[in-house]
């Protein structure tokens, strides 16, 4: 194939459900993602969308299948997959450079290189002036930049998202989309993001692909071949959102 | 003076110099014999000798020294603690099979009060400075571990996910991230135990130790000291106010950002 950076093949995972039968949350989930692309799943509630982004991170294993990030097999959470959390999961006892800066200082980067480079990414998300602030005083919009700005520090193959914008009023999601958009043509990112809205699936992704329940083999998609800016009242866009929603089940 | 501090300055000496004024009438009016109760002015007087007196008197300018011997005990004593509780509570919070190990039986130990352990202290370290500081390392032991390891454990698992994306071996992922979270809790260990460390300080010197301010406390009881007492019991108030104090200052200083982020929580 031509450049996969994520490739999972037969995933399957299962969970003990409470009445003691199998809950087979993925049966066999086939997925490639290319260097570059923006590949957004959406699905009903309960799906899997959290389960395959976890066993992306490496913090839940599949039962079988294999996955492979930059042609490694996942064997737990690393810096080459950077993941996005909803909660910001920022350290509130480091100032907003230093927790942009944490990982690479986990990676031994001397204080003033690390400084640097944690700058560099400041300003990429629009935050280098506040880099001495205390993170915790920033707006919710700002602190997800910060964490946006700490998983690109890490130069990360792939950024793991999952509904990063969920807890942002509507205004603060417009300017994230916005944001989100230059700073992966800026720096090239590749981007699994993971929602619920399907006009933030068609204005972010390059690919839109549903899940359902019990996934197997390779889930439905719909391609989003439109140029930047987008446009969500024009008509092209409203016509792949229809697209985008004939892929999910009724009641969605 | 920020508007308010008049006010609680005023409501807070209140009750304070009621006290005196009460204990100065009732010296004046002997209500309460002269002998079991000496006059306000007789403690400052007796206090003044002690702290500066130059003279050859039992008690004559022992102050700074008897704090120094104290106060020296509690350091160690508490310092051991500290270095224990937190290495310990760390372990045995975020290892499992550790703390199923430790736990237990620091719970065994725990409800057996400090004082109890006077006696065996005795027959282990003898009468004097070694013994003191084990009876307070002991008991400024409890508080700190059981602290440590419930703020371990509280730690979210959002947090350690983070650490561990970033790339963080174990070792690490304690340093930066799961240690600096329980740091407030850690903090409620050590100002308990803080305090703490004086109650024992003045049991060990009471009861065998021959130095320090409860040595004199005691001492100047078999002399019919009550004015030296007093003396003794507000150096003690002063010691543990002011220790207190300076945790606090370390506390706010280091958890500036826990204090500024439970205020906007709620
Ligand atoms: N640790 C777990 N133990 C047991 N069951 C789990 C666990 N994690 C997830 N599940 C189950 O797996 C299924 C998929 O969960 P998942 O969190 O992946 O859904 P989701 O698609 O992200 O849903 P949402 O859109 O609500 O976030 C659910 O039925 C859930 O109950
Ligand atoms: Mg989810």
């Amino acid at each position: 194939m031509a450049d996969a950076i994520v490739t999972c093949a037969e995933v399957v995972r299962t969970f003990p459900s409470s009445d003691g039968t199998e809950n087979r949350v993925l049966r066999g989930l086939d997925l490639e993602v290319q260097r570059g692309e923006c590949v957004v799943i959406i699905g009903p509630s309960g799906c899997g969308k959290s389960t395959l982004l976890n066993i992306l991170a490496g913090f839940d294993k599949p039962n079988s299948g294999t996955v492979t990030v930059a042609g490694n097999p996942v064997k737990g959470p690393g810096p080459d997959r950077a993941v996005v959390f909803q909660d910001y999961a920022l350290l509130p006892w480091l100032t907003t450079l230093e927790n942009v800066a944490v990982g690479l200082r986990i990676r031994g980067m001397r204080k003033k290189e690390r400084l640097a480079r944690a700058q560099q990414y400041l300003d990429i998300v629009g935050l280098g002036h506040v880099a001495d602030r205390e993170v915790y005083r920033l707006s919710g919009g700002m602190q997800q930049r910060v964490s946006i700005a700490r998983a690109l520090a890490l130069e990360p193959s792939i950024l793991l998202m999952d509904e990063p914008f969920g807890a942002l009023d509507a205004i603060q999601r417009g300017i994230m989309h916005k944001e989100l958009t230059r700073i992966r043509r800026e720096t090239e990112s590749t981007v699994l993001f993971i929602t619920h809205s399907l006009e933030e699936a068609v204005y972010l992704g390059d690919r839109v692909i549903a899940l359902s329940h019990g996934t197997a083999g390779a889930p439905t998609e719909v391609a989003v071949p439109l140029a930047y800016p987008r446009d969500p009242l024009s008509d092209e866009f409203t016509e792949i959102m229809r697209q985008v929603r004939a892929l999910l089940p009724e009641e969605h | 003076m920020k508007p308010g501090l008049a006010r609680r300055l005023l409501l807070g000496s209140v009750l304070p110099i009621a006290l005196v004024a009460a204990w100065s009438l009732s010296s004046i009016l002997e209500l309460i014999p002269r002998t079991s109760l000496p006059a306000p002015w007789k403690v400052v007087e007796a206090f003044g000798t002690w702290i500066f007196g130059t003279g050859s008197g039992p008690y004559d300018g022992t102050w700074i020294e008897a704090i120094c011997a104290s106060g020296g005990r509690v350091l160690l004593g508490f310092s051991v603690a500290l270095v224990l509780g937190v290495v310990l509570g760390v372990l045995a919070g975020y290892f499992r099979p550790f703390g199923e190990l430790v736990d237990p039986f620091v719970q065994m130990l725990r409800p057996i009060p400090s004082t109890a352990w006077v006696p065996l202290t005795l027959v282990f370290f003898g009468f004097g400075f070694q013994g003191a500081v084990f009876l307070i390392a002991l008991g400024a032991f409890f508080p700190i571990f059981l602290n440590t390891m419930e703020g371990i454990r509280g730690v979210t698992g959002s947090l350690t996910r983070v650490g561990r994306m970033l790339g963080s071996n174990t070792f690490q992922l304690l340093r930066h991230f799961v240690v600096p979270a329980s740091l407030p809790n850690i903090f409620i260990g050590i100002r308990l135990s803080v305090g703490l460390s004086w109650v024992l300080v003045v049991v060990a010197e009471m009861l065998s130790v021959r130095a320090g301010i409860g040595y004199t406390l005691m001492d100047a009881y078999s002399m019919g000291r009550y004015d030296v007492i007093i003396s003794a019991m507000i150096t003690l108030g002063l010691l543990g106010f002011l220790s207190d104090r300076l945790v606090v200052i370390i506390q706010n200083s280091v958890l500036k950002w826990h204090r500024e982020t439970s205020i906007q929580n709620g």
